[in-house]
């Protein structure tokens, strides 16, 4: 059997369409990070919903994935983090804003940080997702509509109710300091910009 | 354009340092199996998998090994093992496939520029073995 070379023209056509594959990934690598990411200044595209600057943060009581019921109460005493987040399931972005988040206040014992699914969303895969990166925070799961009565709740996949992706950052009393709201997910407010509005520094 | 002999060595070059890179590896991936399946001699396991990940990295060691492997033989002779380059050109372009999808499923955020490095340098050294890889049965 002979082993005949395929014609010229081929192997330049399969050259050249890998070559475009190629710069084409290499495209998706520098850009990949417009994807979604942190930036620096806060966003409030919903003024009226959740409590604003200088308010007191509603009372709350809610489970904690673990067991335990988390209560404002709880987090008082020390500057405290309350994230919003529509899903650690499907939600890539989410997922990817609360690793920010974990390693930004990881090994820090000056900073309560509390992540708040509502009970659509703390799906088996959402709960696994914090327990295999050991996100060192409360992931508490809002069955008591806490996310409908601050007005973060919007319709998610499946019908279930999800929350909007919001920051409150506390002060040790359960004021609001700065609050962060917004309706796209794929943009979230930098851990840094969260620790400064809790008057804490970025490395402790 | 560089002469036969000239893109031949580079390509040989090439073919050269990446079977280094899959048997070094490799060979790191089967000596983590092995110390956590018998031996135990490191204080810390070398991965933080559980025992199926580890016999998972087993076999992708196993694999890296071969390859680098295939990848001698492309050194040794560049023309008869011209489907060498072009499979690992193929294998390269799915790992950095692989590495942009890690990178978008938010589960790797840690690794963020890592991933994006690695699939860029993936996609530029698939290029090398495109590009610089002898024709198939052509002598020099």
């Amino acid at each position: 059997m002979s082993d005949a070379a395929p014609p010229a023209r081929t192997i330049v056509a399969g050259k050249i369409g890998t070559t475009l594959l190629c710069f084409y990934l290499l495209a998706i690598a520098l850009r990949v990070g417009a994807c979604y990411h942190a930036d620096a200044r806060p966003h409030d595209e919903l003024p009226d919903a959740g409590p604003r600057v200088g308010e007191a943060f509603p009372g709350f009581t809610l489970p904690d994935m673990s067991g335990p019921h988390i209560t404002l109460q709880d987090l008082a005493g020390r500057p405290a983090v309350l994230a919003f987040v529509p899903s650690l399931d499907w939600s890539a972005p989410s997922k990817a804003r609360v690793l920010d988040l974990a390693a930004a206040v990881a090994g820090r014992h000056d900073v309560t940080l509390a992540i708040v699914l509502t009970a659509g969303a703390a799906t088996p895969r959402s709960l696994t997702f914090a327990r295999e990166h050991r996100v060192p925070a409360y992931v508490l799961v809002d069955g008591d509509g806490l996310t409908e009565r601050l007005g973060l709740a919007v319709a998610g996949p499946e019908a279930a109710s999800v929350a909007l992706p919001a920051t409150f950052v506390l002060d040790a009393g359960g004021g609001v300091t700065l609050r962060d709201v917004r309706r796209d997910p794929r943009t979230w407010l930098d851990p840094d910009a969260i620790l400064a509005a809790a008057r804490l520094s970025p490395h402790p | 354009m560089p002469s036969p002999r000239r893109a031949y060595l580079v390509y040989r070059l090439l073919a050269a340092a990446t079977a280094a890179l899959c048997f070094l590896i490799g060979a790191v991936f089967i000596v983590a199996f092995l110390d956590r399946a018998l031996f135990q001699v490191f204080a810390r396991p070398l991965f933080d998998t559980d025992y199926s990940g580890y016999y998972i990295l087993a076999f992708a060691g196993s694999t890296l090994v071969a390859w680098g492997g295939c990848l001698v033989a492309a050194v040794r002779d560049p023309e008869r093992a011209s489907g060498v380059g072009t499979a690992t050109a193929a294998a390269l372009i799915l790992a950095s496939v692989l590495r942009l999808l890690a990178w978008y499923s938010g589960e790797y955020r840690l690794a963020d520029d890592q991933l994006r490095l690695e699939a860029g340098a993936l996609a530029i050294v698939a290029l090398g073995f495109v590009w610089l890889k002898p024709p198939r049965g052509n002598r020099a």
